[in-house]
């Protein structure tokens, strides 16, 4: 299953309030991170969390799991690991 | 064998660079940055014959710290001291601090109205910042904290070097590792 690890910090929690209101996405705490997954695809438009770019182009820092399928300014969508 | 004890290092107290623009530079730095100049050097030579003559300049950058100049004497300019265009010749550059939201501002409206080209103010993780040149290209930056970094920083930064160090090689190549590789290890610390 796809992941997407975020670490709970301010200015990341645009992310994390997305992604705990989005019903495609499921939100589990893992100490100071939040690990964010989605059954297929997770799939997060920019627009819709607010972040602005220089934070947005950081915001993988926490580490995935799976494969990125597209990440850009407008969208970020991770699949399952191919191999 | 026993350790010998850690050394303190207190602080950076300069950086260098060398300078074909001496006036350009002294009126960037002292007159439209604010910066005193504190002390300067001057010099025949360094004891070897090939070593030019040349003007050794500091500024007072704040909390005890200087930036430096060396204007050597004579020598054919670098076309770019500062590196090329582009993203490498943007990392190596001083970042200074202020302390408050207006002060940023109030750098930007400076800059701007001495005919400085100032970048908007960019927000970072931790930082807020803008974004300019000095009259030999040297990319500089004024930076706001917007949030004091804490433990949580430092533990996920120490994983973010790991991640690194293991997913890529020193040297050119990267032995075909992407960042993707990077961030599944880092996932992969992160949750074991």
């Amino acid at each position: 299953m796809p992941a997407l690890y975020v670490l709970s910090v301010p200015e990341f929690q645009p992310l994390i309030d997305y992604a705990e209101a989005a019903a495609d996405l499921t939100v589990t705490h893992l100490g100071d991170y939040r690990k964010i997954e989605a059954a297929g695809e997770i799939t997060i438009r920019r627009a819709a969390t607010g972040l602005g770019q220089a934070v947005w182009f950081g915001a993988l820092v926490g580490g995935i799991e799976g494969e990125i399928l597209e990440f850009n300014e407008k969208r970020l969508m991770i699949g399952p690991n191919m191999t | 064998m026993t350790d010998m004890p850690m050394p303190a290092l207190s602080g950076v107290h300069h950086t260098a660079f060398a300078t074909w623009k001496p006036k350009e530079t002294v009126e960037f730095y002292r007159d439209i940055l604010g910066l005193k100049p504190i002390h300067a050097v001057t010099a025949k030579g360094w004891g070897r014959d090939s070593h030019p003559d040349f003007v050794h300049f500091f500024f007072a950058a704040g909390a005890g710290s200087a930036i430096a100049f060396f204007y050597y004497i004579g020598t054919e300019p670098m076309a770019e001291p500062a590196g090329p265009r582009g993203y490498l010749g943007m990392a190596r550059h001083t970042a200074w601090t202020v302390e408050t939201e207006a002060e940023l501002d109030a750098w930007a409206a400076r800059l701007q109205s001495k005919g400085v080209k100032v970048s908007e103010a960019i927000q970072h993780e931790v930082i807020r910042s803008l974004y300019f040149r000095d009259p030999n290209g040297y990319p500089l930056e004024i930076s706001l904290t917007t949030r004091t970094p804490d433990a949580r920083d430092e533990a996920d930064a120490a994983l973010t070097i790991q991640a690194m160090i293991e997913t890529f090689a020193d040297g050119p190549g990267s032995q075909g590792k992407t960042i993707e590789d990077m961030w599944r290890r880092k996932g992969e610390l992160v949750d074991r």
